[in-house]
């Protein structure tokens, strides 16, 4: 849930795009943190990103967002663009890390690959994930398509995820409901937090 | 060594780099099971890919198949278990089913390489990785089954290992023709998220270009 993804002046918005779709979860997602938190959950955010050096930067993955006039690395109106270090790789403001969560940075769409997400799921005896986040047809799939793979439970929380094509939204929670939740469950915020905080 | 000129692929002729040839570049056939190709009804992809994979072996190509499956004796992880048992269609079945045997069609030519993983992505606790490094793979030509499941998960691992990624459009397919349509269009999404696609057809017309160029080695 980055600036870059999701806020005003990032690199999605700089392409020209409508952040309308990436925006639409915060609310839902900033509800289910609070929930998250009074019920004493780990919390763990992610953040695409690369180093300073762009030594983790593939050239492919460059060679194909610069393809859209602004790529990795190159400096926009909020820094380089998914660099770490910059306002853009921010997490948005309404949905900020509290002091002592864990936040992963990860050059990568999956969250597990070149990071230590399974080391420090593992040392905490984590079994289970709650997922949400931007967007749905990249990096929120490919987590929890390994996650499954790597044996954790996950839920997917449909409307606290998004894509910037509402198409590629659609088909994505299609493909990942099918067969009776190919990779895990899917249901909306309000049953999560219900199960998290019955008195809330 | 050759230098194969671009493949007319969408959304841009792949590879980035301009050029490929048969020593940079592996075919992934993945998971063309007998289970996944009777649920799908791929028998036309099945008879498509083998005659493309006895002209890549023809020409020097590298194949590398995969097999998803578990050891009875492991087991699978148990929310994967519960799943599994769960579903009538596209269950990981245990090594040695008659369902999980690779279709004859595409049988491995030798000692060619299969990948046994149990789970989608093919990388997972697997040596695919190191096997495409130890051979200074950087091209990848994908096709197997289903696409939305095995196909695409390693697909995207692939591409964030920085491989980059052709998937053959009538090379992969599903029972579902609706998520196959989504898996090619979040592919190519954003100039290419994932990679590129195109039919066999086009690589196979990069593979026979008169103006492919002998490089000598």
């Amino acid at each position: 849930m980055q600036v870059d993804f999701c806020a005003p002046g990032g690199w999605v918005d700089q392409l020209g795009e409508s952040i309308a779709n990436t925006r639409r979860p915060i609310g839902v997602i900033a509800g289910l943190l609070a929930a998250a938190r009074r019920a004493g959950w780990t919390v763990i955010h992610t953040r695409e990103g690369h180093r300073r050096d762009l030594s983790d930067l593939n050239p492919n993955k460059r060679w194909r967002t610069r393809g859209h006039g602004l790529g990795i690395g190159d400096l926009g109106r909020c820094g380089r663009v998914l660099t770490r270090g910059e306002p853009g790789h921010a997490i948005v403001p309404e949905l900020a890390p509290h002091p002592g969560e864990i936040v992963v940075d990860k050059p990568g769409k999956g969250s597990f690959h070149a990071t230590d997400l399974d080391r420090i799921l593992r040392t905490r005896g984590i079994r289970n994930l709650v997922i949400s986040g931007v967007t749905s047809d990249c990096c929120v799939q490919a987590t929890m398509r390994d996650a499954a793979d790597l044996g954790y439970e996950c839920l997917l929380v449909s409307d606290a995820t998004a894509a910037v094509e509402t198409g590629n939204h659609d088909g994505s929670l299609a493909i990942l409901s099918a067969h009776g939740g190919r990779w895990g469950a899917v249901a909306a915020a309000d049953a999560v937090v219900a199960a998290i905080d019955p008195l809330a | 060594m050759t230098l194969l000129p671009p493949v007319a692929s969408r959304p841009y002729p792949w590879p980035f780099t301009g050029t490929w040839s048969m020593t940079d570049t592996a075919l992934l056939c993945l998971g063309v099971q007998q289970d996944p190709v009777r649920e799908c009804a791929a028998a036309g992809m099945v008879a498509r890919l083998a005659e493309f994979l006895t002209r890549w072996r023809s020409l020097g190509g590298f194949v590398l198949l995969s097999r998803r499956g578990y050891q009875p004796a492991a087991g699978l992880p148990a929310p994967v278990a519960w799943r599994n048992g769960r579903r009538a269609v596209d269950r990981i079945l245990p090594a040695g089913d008659p369902g999980w045997q690779i279709d004859p069609a595409l049988a491995a030519d030798g000692d060619e390489p299969i990948v046994d993983h149990s789970g989608d992505n093919a990388f997972i606790g697997t040596d695919l990785g190191f096997l495409l490094e130890r051979r200074g793979i950087r091209n990848l030509i994908i096709a197997g089954l289903r696409a939305e499941g095995v196909v695409h998960a390693t697909m995207r691992e692939a591409n964030d290992r920085g491989l980059e990624c052709l998937l053959l459009e009538d090379g992969t397919a599903s029972d579902s023709p609706e998520a196959k349509a989504t898996i090619l269009r979040i592919t190519r999404f954003g100039n290419g998220l994932f990679g590129v696609t195109a039919p066999i057809a086009a690589v196979e017309a990069a593979l026979h270009a008169p103006d492919a160029k002998a490089i000598p080695r």
